[in-house]
């Protein structure tokens, strides 16, 4: 017993060994042949735990919906038993007429492609899964979160959006599935939006603040748009959208239209009365971070890491225009903000100068695509921009930054009002209070912290989610502050 | 399967529950009796619970060879204070101190523990994570190190830059790759054990020692300590050098990550090891060398940033070898019959006369020997290594000597009308040219080259600006061409091979930072200045102006930037500078560098004979860097006069000098030796009509295509490997049917014309037609067939082309050898 492990075992019986603790006890030699031989077939070979992980491991990085190659997508039963462009992947009973077999063996099979090829003990439970009907043993999960069981937190999650309801009254702060909200002074947690988005990215509210829309997801899962009651704080509509989470929510005057960027390289404008998909604009060579729609709603702006701003019209979807000259190697853009009542659009990124660009042009373009919208380039921050805001009457705008600071400029001179403390790591999100007295800052650390928005002075910092099981209507408790 | 402790047993019985160890590695059936064990580490020291130990035990055999047991070993240490896992691992189970008890080969040895403590800090991201990112493959190249990353998410390439890596994990998008709260729905983790969709499949097990990493240094709240924890100053690699007697025998290595704290960790089972030379060993995950054949390789670890390199050597089958002491000319002979000796190589006898005029005619001077120069050599009754070193001596002193290295210098320095216009070409060859003749010191050369202002008209060496006219190209030009060394891949990245790092790269450029170029009065003049309010050199990434500062030793004060950097590069205490030079000048006598490529110089290229270079690069700076003298010794060497024809110990030697090796004629020395054999002078335009291939001062110079064919360079780069000399089926039915070879034999004003019309004998025209093409007579069955041929050929002119033809079209012709 003691000389197990000088026993010269193949590799792979040595990995099932451990993978199997029951035979332990055993004799190496004999646990040996029994992984081996009696194993795949001692035992129904089940589809969550012997078949699923397998796939997981080795297929579903390339045939998943986000990337489906040979159209054949195998992140679900369902889809898996459908096959691809190739054909039926499984033929239950015959796994010598199942596809998936005959890709996985042999002496160089055709798959994994550019990976390791299956382990012999990998298929034979393929193998003797198929062979037993192919049966889907996947277990029904009940979702342990709910609204009358709201995620119970050990930390404070980092958070990325922030959103002031148009009458001031209601602070929405993002959450771990689920959004907060507080009495926009910090002082009360009113209420918890708890949905099935693992990240909540952005927040908006309907200009008339009756519906509170989220833009989120669960990374490399699906992507989702809420659309909440923002008074009764039921969810009236929850819209999937690709396979990652969505970014940069904007909501058109009439609240008929809601933009979102995508991790698809997309931007999209859904229907909010039925959640359909208006229009799909695939003219962006990255990520797609921001959205904002023009001050009459007949164009929406757009913009991501590919550093590009681009005009989109809003009526049939067409590309207008660039609003930028991102070939200029600005870098990624990764928030922009819009004027509250001009057709100026602020974007800022990697490369640490936020510009302010008119939204329609004046200027032909030229040959040297020269920066003719750019109406003030601000001062480089000292890190990437992570987040910005426009106050609301348009006089100044907050840029918060990866080294976790928040400034202040005045939009008609450049001039730098404020700077506050912040996130010791990052901010993520910006709100201005709609009376334009406080700034609302949040990040990395998982604290909101108001600003007076003037002076920069530190109002007050919240944790806005309940440490640990504290209670479901009392946030942390609240630290006063009186200094930046 | 690690057999399980029962706790609880009293520790009389301990002895009997030994936590044991064995491997898999070999079976113990072929576990030799030794008659003594090394073990290395002598002691272990043990932090904490994650600061995990391995010991490498060695036997000595009764035969006296080291053989590594490190995987045969039982270890057995009282479980109270250790725990030894299934790799063989020391982990602490209490503080204190134990002794572990390690058999092996019939042998006992016992190592001290001290185990300072079990509850371990929190997770360093500088230490613990980011090489966690680089042993999973997370930040290689074809991943998320890719310049563009993968799938939108980028890391810095090998993890040069932990900071950016941070901004990438933590910041970038909103915090999207962690979550605090809820550590086991991190992205970071749901993504590497495949949880969700990873087109890089499952790199992490749940659960696994790799994943408890991540997840606990999330719930300790992802800490940076970039900027407070340094990375690894060093790494130790044990043993220090691998002698594997045998193929199929294994060598475990240990390596040791210090910092500079004073601490170390072992980090064998993180680090990357690659093996210079697979088939002779190969190196697996893990540290475990198998050594495949006989031969000698290098083994590069890498761990974070550090590298080490570890010489191995797998002698095989020597059964039967003597050394029989051979001659040594000069100081080469005496380090490469050194090496020979401990490899257990025998040289190959010296090369003929007829073979050595032809060698040493076209390694000094480019040029085959005319028939009459043969046969004056061969008639010489002086001893033949005197007259061998007259002949040398001869060769350096003409001046196809100088035509030859002033080619290959303006190959090197661009000498290419594209950069520098017709009239600057000529000068700046001229320049050179006047270099050579007088024999000008090395480190002079490069100095004026690279200090060098005012008209490129009046100062040809300032050319060197207008090849590299900013600075990434002189700093890259510079470093390739006078310390052999490659700055391209620190351009946008630290090297991820090397030491050299992105911040070098900008500081070495900041010495450039005042060159100015202006027009000059002449059409095509250009002056180059000293510009004294520079243009400040930025770092990409910081965006920061950066201060001149050189990658290793200390550049002094001077009167300008450009004139420190010089004093720098060209300094006899520059350790590259010399030593990359004379390694250049062996490769092209000896057909390979002791390093090489000569021009990739680093701690994965290591030398094949360092005290040969040593002691080559002493005497160069001894010499006040005298290029002919370098080439003499070299010349003069029994080493270089070595004959082609191998011998049942070196067969299969191709590193260590032990016998000649052949050289393709270079497409110069092709052309003008088949000038020299045909007489027939190729075409050239625009260039004197007397001039030879090695003449021509620009690779923009037209002939028939055949000089491009066969690989004459561009001159867009300073790589040596710009210049190819392979041997494709193109060159072969160029050679064979081509019309720069028919039209050079049919020259009416060539040999063979002028040869028939004295109407010789067939032996005589054959004889003379050997030493024309391969400067040697024929043998008497050679000569047979070739007059049978001449007999039967319908005229003596046309016998004698299609005998030329044919000697053309042998490989005695086609390579120096």
């Amino acid at each position: 017993m003691s000389q197990c492990t000088s026993v010269r075992a193949p590799n792979r019986a040595r990995r099932s060994a451990l993978r199997r603790p029951q035979f332990t006890a055993l004799g190496c030699f004999v646990a040996t042949l029994a992984l081996a031989f009696l194993a795949p077939f001692a035992h129904a070979v089940s589809y969550s735990s012997d078949v699923l992980p397998i796939l997981k491991a080795n297929c579903q990085g390339c045939h998943n919906p986000a990337d489906a190659d040979g159209d054949f997508v195998l992140t679900t039963y369902d889809k898996l038993m459908v096959g691809g462009s190739e054909g039926v992947a499984i033929v239950p009973d015959d796994p010598d007429e199942s596809l998936i077999i005959d890709a996985v063996t042999g002496d160089d099979p055709w798959m994994p492609k550019g990976n390791d090829p299956l382990t012999a003990e990998q298929i034979d439970l393929l193998r003797a899964w198929i062979a037993e009907g192919a049966v889907d043993d996947t277990p029904d999960v009940v979702d342990s979160i709910s609204a009358l069981e709201p995620p119970v937190y050990k930390a404070a999650p980092v958070i990325s959006a922030l959103a002031y309801s148009p009458d001031g009254e209601t602070l929405a702060v993002s959450g771990y599935r689920e959004i907060l909200l507080h009495k926009s002074d910090g002082s009360e947690l009113l209420a918890r939006l708890v949905g099935e988005s693992h990240r909540i990215e952005a927040l908006a509210y309907s200009p008339d603040g009756a519906a509170l829309v989220a833009a989120g997801g669960s990374p490399a899962q699906f992507g989702e748009v809420q659309i909440w009651d923002a008074a009764a704080h039921t969810l009236v509509r929850a819209v999937r959208t690709t396979y990652d989470t969505v970014y940069g929510v904007s909501v058109s005057g009439d609240a008929r239209l809601v933009a979102i960027g995508c991790g698809d390289n997309t931007a999209r404008v859904l229907t909010t009365s039925d959640g359909s998909e208006h229009i799909k604009f695939e003219n962006h060579g990255d990520w797609v971070f921001g959205t904002v729609f023009s001050t009459d709603s007949t164009h929406v702006v757009t913009a991501g890491r590919d550093g590009a701003l681009k005009l989109i019209r809003v009526e049939d979807g067409r590309f207008v225009d660039d609003i930028n000259a991102s070939n200029k190697g600005y870098g990624g853009v990764n928030c922009i903000a819009r004027h509250p009542t001009e057709d100026q659009v602020l974007s800022a990124g990697d490369d640490r100068i936020p510009r302010l660009y008119r939204i329609f042009r004046t200027t032909r373009r030229d040959v040297g695509n020269t920066d003719f919208n750019l109406i003030r380039a601000f001062e480089a921050q000292n890190a990437p921009v992570t987040a910005v805001a426009f106050s609301p009457d348009g006089e100044s705008v907050a840029i918060g930054s990866a080294a976790g600071e928040v400034r202040v400029y005045n939009v008609s001179d450049g001039a730098r009002l404020s700077t506050m403390a912040g996130d010791a790591v990052g901010v993520f999100a910006l709100a201005f209070h709609p009376d334009g007295s406080q700034l609302a800052a949040a990040g990395f650390e998982g604290e909101v912290r108001l600003f007076e928005a003037t002076s920069g002075d530190l109002i007050r910092s919240f944790t806005p989610v309940p440490i640990d099981g504290a209670g479901k209507q009392a946030a942390a408790p609240a630290r006063d502050g009186t200094s930046g | 399967m690690t057999p399980r402790l029962t706790p609880g047993r009293v520790w009389l019985r301990a002895a009997a529950l030994l936590v044991t160890f064995g491997s898999a590695a070999m079976s113990w059936a072929n576990v030799p009796n030794v008659t003594e064990l090394r073990i290395e580490p002598t002691a272990l020291v043990i932090a904490h619970e994650r600061d995990a130990r391995r010991l490498l035990v060695s036997g000595l055999t009764e035969s006296g060879e080291w053989v590594d047991l490190t995987h045969d070993a039982e270890l057995v240490a009282p479980p109270e204070a250790l725990r030894i896992d299934a790799d063989g691992y020391v982990h602490p189970v209490a503080a204190g101190k134990a002794s572990l008890s390690v058999s092996a080969g019939g042998q006992r040895a016992t190592v001290a523990v001290t185990v300072e403590g079990v509850a371990p800090p929190s997770i360093s991201f500088v230490r613990e994570v980011m090489p966690q990112l680089s042993k999973l493959g997370c930040n290689a190249g074809t991943c998320h190190g890719a310049a563009k990353g993968k799938n939108g998410f980028r890391l810095s390439l090998r993890g040069y830059d932990p900071d950016s890596d941070y901004h990438a994990l933590i910041q970038d998008i909103s915090g999207r790759r962690f979550n605090r709260a809820f550590p086991n729905q991190s992205l970071m983790l749901l993504k590497p054990t495949a949880d969700v969709p990873h087109k890089g499949g499952q790199v992490i097990t749940p659960g696994s020692a790799d994943y408890e990493l991540l997840k606990t240094w999330i719930e300790e709240g992802v800490v940076s300590d970039v900027g407070a924890t340094t990375r690894v100053e060093r790494l130790e690699v044990l043993p220090a050098a691998v002698d594997i007697a045998m193929p199929g025998m294994q060598q475990q290595v240990l390596v040791l990550a210090h910092y500079a704290d004073g601490s170390t960790r072992d980090v064998t089972r993180a680090a990357v090891f690659t093996s210079s030379v697979l088939d002779v060993a190969t190196v697996e995950k893990g540290g475990l060398i198998t050594s495949v054949r006989r031969g000698e390789t290098a083994v590069l670890t890498r761990y974070e940033g550090a590298y080490g390199t570890t010489g191995v050597v797998v002698m095989g089958d020597r059964e039967g070898f003597r050394w029989q002491d051979t001659p040594e000319y000069n100081y080469v002979d005496a380090h490469v019959h050194d090496k020979l000796r401990r490899m257990k190589i025998a040289p190959s006898v010296l090369c003929t006369d007829e073979e050595f005029i032809r060698r040493a005619s076209l390694d000094l001077t480019g040029l085959p020997p005319t028939p009459e120069q043969v046969r004056a050599f061969t008639a010489d009754a002086t001893p033949s290594r005197e007259k061998r070193e007259a002949l040398i001596d001869d060769l350096i002193d003409g001046p196809e000597f100088v035509q030859h290295w002033t080619h290959k210098w303006a190959d090197l320095l661009q000498c290419n009308g594209k950069f520098l216009g017709e009239k600057g070409v000529w000068l700046f060859r001229s320049w050179i040219e006047t270099s050579i003749a007088e024999n000008k010191p090395y480190d002079e050369f490069v100095h004026e080259l690279l200090t060098a202002n005012g008209s490129t008209y009046e100062n040809p060496a300032a050319n060197y600006y207008r090849v590299s006219r900013e600075y990434p190209e002189a700093v890259e030009n510079t470093t390739q061409l006078f310390l052999g060394v490659r700055f391209s891949c620190n351009k946008c990245h630290d090297h991820p091979f090397e030491k050299w790092t992105q911040n070098q790269y900008y500081e070495l450029g900041a010495f450039f930072a005042d060159v100015g170029i202006k027009q000059g009065q002449q059409p095509g003049e250009e002056i180059v200045y000293t510009n004294y309010t520079p243009q400040d050199v930025t770092h990409p990434k910081t965006l920061e102006t950066v201060a001149p500062s050189v990658p290793y030793g200390a550049a002094e004060d001077a009167t300008s930037l450009r004139e420190a950097m010089a004093d720098w590069v060209t300094s006899a205490d520059n350790p590259q500078f010399a030593r990359s030079a004379v390694n250049r000048l062996w490769s092209y006598f000896m057909g390979i560098g002791i390093i090489d490529p000569v021009d990739d110089i680093r701690s994965s290229n290591p030398p094949s004979n360092p005290a040969l270079l040593d002691a080559l690069t002493e005497d160069f700076i001894a010499s006040g860097f005298d290029m002919r003298h370098v080439m003499r010794v070299i010349a003069r060497s029994r080493t270089y006069q070595q004959s082609i024809k191998t011998n049942r110990w070196n067969e299969d030697d191709t590193i260590n000098f032990s016998h000649a090796t052949a050289k393709r004629l270079t497409a110069e020395q092709l052309l003008d030796a088949i000038s020299v054999a045909t007489g027939s002078r190729p075409a050239f335009q625009g260039v004197p009509k007397t001039f030879r291939a090695a003449q021509l001062p620009d690779s923009r110079v037209k002939d028939d295509g055949f000089l491009r064919l066969f690989g004459r360079p561009e001159r867009e780069s300073v790589c040596e490997c710009e210049r190819t000399a392979d041997v494709s089926l193109a060159h072969a039915m160029n050679l064979i049917n081509g019309p720069t070879v028919a039209s050079a034999l049919i020259d009416p004003k060539g040999r063979i014309a002028e040869l028939v019309e004295d109407d010789p004998s067939e032996r005589a025209l054959t004889d003379e037609l050997y030493l024309a093409a391969l400067s040697r007579l024929p043998s008497e069955s050679e000569a047979a067939t070739a007059v049978a041929h001449l007999e039967g050929s319908e005229s003596k002119a046309e016998g004698a082309q299609d005998l030329l033809w044919a000697l053309i079209n042998s490989p005695a012709f086609l390579f120096n050898r």
